[in-house]
């Protein structure tokens, strides 16, 4: 893997200059089963998955702080809300290239509800619990010997 | 090394980057093909949440219009890219979270085998395709269809896998897609995919895979491109098709 990532800034990839077609091509072949190998072959990826879908799959937690926006069904949902505000907001302000501070103020008046549930988002803490739990896991993923060691 | 293949996309992984709603613009509006390869789902509910401040600052007069102009140029280009949202195939989050239930149950498969198109979509590959003497391309469409084949060579492994099965449901019927775009593929792996999509898919059921018969079905009737029209039937003839509507 670390030898093809140097080929591939070697061969600067991504540079849409580079003249060597058959080389670009082999390299992204060999690139993408070496990355389904190590998918294959590296287990904390795999347990990092599992992880992470368990802790947005949870129905019941002890964990108060890491209540609804964490669970898929919840972050889809706050997403499509905050998404759809946005669109209804700039179908709203329209294609007008200026416009005034009272219409503004008046469009947004329009959506203060909208605002204010944005507003109402805890996300701050929602985020810090998640990191916090990610901390516990990152920890228990540390064999006992090495914690022993320190 | 995904840094380095073309056409990837991914949200930043530095977690100490301040959020503005603009990166969330950047990420989903500028990618070549539909969606960015990994994002953070929590981060992109903060960038849309940055703007309630901007919001509360011009209802109370705290801020002026022109301060909103910036705002105002990313709304615009965010309606823009939205509205391929209306479907819920296109939702993002939808799809980050069958690549995390693939990369669980379906050893990656899915995710592997979309890294690989979404590589081979990227004008960094199909350019200089196009381009090539027939050998050439014969050349090129050989190394891609032995690349697929040992991606998908433990198939059998993961074909209950819920996650894999919508991710790769999910490169048929999205736009662009394996069928909207099918002429940045190869043939040869074209039907490569189809026939692992139908090995895949044999004997299983479910609602993921009713709606996109279903979608299919009436997509067929309204395309007149003669290839779109045939990969449709062809896509078709693999999925299972669609069971009757539950009426209580």
């Amino acid at each position: 893997m670390e030898l093809l990532g140097r080929i591939g800034f070697a061969q600067q990839t991504r540079n849409p200059f580079i003249k060597d077609h058959l080389v670009m091509t082999c390299w992204v072949c060999l690139s993408i089963v070496a990355g389904w190998r190590l998918i294959q072959e590296v287990p904390s990826l795999v347990d990092g998955a599992k992880f992470a879908l368990e802790m947005l799959e949870k129905t019941d937690t002890c964990d108060e702080q890491l209540d609804s926006l964490t669970r898929v069904p919840k972050v889809i949902g706050t997403f499509d809300m905050a998404w759809r505000f946005l669109i209804e907001l700039s179908v709203a302000l329209g294609t007008e290239e200026e416009h005034e501070l009272a219409e503004v103020q008046e469009i947004l008046h329009n959506h203060e509800s909208q605002i204010s549930e944005l507003e109402g988002i805890d996300i701050i803490s929602k985020t810090k619990a998640f990191k916090m739990s990610m901390r516990r896991y990152s920890v228990s993923k540390i064999p006992s010997s090495d914690l022993l060691a320190e | 090394m995904t840094e380095y293949l073309p056409g990837i996309e991914s949200d930043s992984f530095d977690e100490m980057e301040p959020v503005h709603f603009s990166q969330l613009v950047q990420l989903f509006c500028y990618p070549q093909y539909s969606f960015p390869q990994f994002i953070f789902p929590i981060r992109n509910i903060k960038r849309i949440f940055s703007l309630a401040a901007t919001f509360r600052n011009i209802l109370e007069g705290r801020e002026s219009v022109d301060a909103f102009q910036e705002t105002l140029q990313n709304l615009r280009k965010f309606a823009a890219k939205s509205k391929s949202f209306d479907n819920p195939w296109q939702n993002p989050l939808h799809r980050q979270v069958w690549r995390l239930q693939d990369l669980r149950d379906g050893g990656g498969l899915g995710f592997t085998i979309e890294l690989f198109f979404t590589v081979l979509y990227s004008d960094k590959l199909f350019v200089p395709f196009v381009r090539s003497s027939k050998e050439g391309r014969e050349l090129q469409s050989s190394l891609y269809v032995g690349t697929f084949r040992i991606i998908t060579s433990d198939w059998s492994k993961y074909k209950h896998s819920l996650g894999t099965q919508q991710l790769l449901l999910d490169m048929v019927i999205s736009v662009p897609g394996i069928i909207s775009q099918s002429y940045r593929y190869p043939t040869s792996l074209v039907n490569e995919f189809f026939a692992l999509l139908g090995n895949i898919l044999e004997g299983q059921t479910g609602p993921h895979i009713d709606n996109v018969v279903r979608e299919l079905s009436c997509n067929h009737h309204f395309t007149e491109d003669c290839r779109r029209r045939a990969l449709v039937a062809k896509a078709l003839g693999v999925i299972p098709p669609a069971r009757a509507p539950y009426s209580s």
